[in-house]
């Protein structure tokens, strides 16, 4: 093999083996956030299966009879990069994930016109927040982040 | 809210600000409110006034070397106990063997006391919002409760008035 020959070779094996481990460094500070959703409501109904965690912690402390999902979003988000969700009644949620450690992620949530909030949310932990009103409900928006 | 609460609460964010503690959005209100208020202008640049003599006379401080001293103390010390105490006996071959496994016993018996503690400490995600705000809005924040946690925004109007025995109603 000629010298060339060699040095190509090192080339593309150091190519081939570093790409994915550059891939997965960036990949390393992406969070992922389910976003449902959700209408509660007076009115007689089911509850949406997809939100029985949801409706197993609300149940205790809000009265409602039915619970319909509305929007289901799977985001990923990369750290300080500003994600946005539009909501039924036409406002928007923005998230913005700023630092993970090990006691979860700390994200800034904004729901338009509604409310603002910096939180620190361990991984899979669901964060309910009703605010705002639609079609004779509330709208309840969960969040779950995983990393 | 008394006028002196207002002031106190006004005066910690002022000092959390300063102290880079706050977090995204309460950043940016408090930095909005500091660039209208020229009040808060003020007591910023003497928090910056203040943090720069306590930083500037830190740095002054002579710290007396007072460890040599000690040392001094004692090597004398060591001196006159070594004049007064007979050699101790050198230790036999089962000691030797025995002693590094003692040490390996105490450092596995650390480190699962160590682990225990650790994985023990997963399942408490107590204090998930560290920062709301809501307007006028009242909002009710339930945390504690497994793994969920609820940011409930009411109504300007009362929402909850008429809500029984729970907390809200849709």
């Amino acid at each position: 093999m000629g010298r060339h020959n060699l040095m190509w070779a090192v080339v593309v094996a150091v190519l081939v083996l570093g790409l994915p481990g550059i891939g997965a460094a960036q990949g390393a500070h992406e969070i992922r956030f389910d976003v449902m959703v959700s209408r509660i409501s007076q009115q007689p109904g089911e509850v949406d299966p997809r939100a029985r965690r949801l409706d197993t912690q609300l149940r205790g402390d809000f009265r409602y009879e039915s619970l319909k999902v509305l929007k289901e979003e799977r985001l990923s988000i990369e750290l300080n990069e500003l994600a946005t969700v539009a909501l039924p009644d036409g406002k928007k949620l923005e998230l913005r994930p700023l630092s993970v450690s090990d006691r979860g992620v700390l994200v800034a949530v904004n729901v338009e016109g509604s409310v603002q909030s910096d939180m620190r949310v361990p991984n899979g932990h669901l964060v309910a927040i009703g605010a705002g009103h639609f079609e004779g409900g509330r709208l309840v928006i969960s969040l779950e982040p995983h990393f | 809210m008394a006028a002196n609460d207002v002031r106190r609460r006004e005066e910690e964010a002022l000092q959390a600000y300063y102290d880079g503690e706050l977090g995204y959005w309460s950043r940016r209100r408090m930095k909005r409110r500091i660039e209208r208020s020229p009040d808060l202008r003020r007591e910023l640049a003497e928090l910056e006034t203040l943090s720069g003599l306590v930083t500037e006379s830190v740095s002054e401080v002579v710290v007396p070397d007072l460890w040599s001293g000690i040392a001094r103390g004692l090597a004398g010390v060591d001196a006159e106990r070594a004049a007064v105490e007979p050699a101790a006996p050198r230790a036999g071959v089962s000691e030797w063997l025995f002693r590094p496994i003692g040490a390996l016993v105490a450092a596995g018996a650390v480190a699962a006391a160590l682990a225990m503690f650790l994985l023990s400490g997963e399942t408490a995600p107590s204090g998930v919002v560290h920062w709301v705000d809501s307007g006028t809005r009242n909002v009710m924040v339930l945390e504690g409760e497994g793994d969920v946690t609820v940011i409930w925004v009411f109504d300007p109007v009362g929402e909850g008035a008429s809500r029984g025995g729970r907390r809200g109603a849709a």
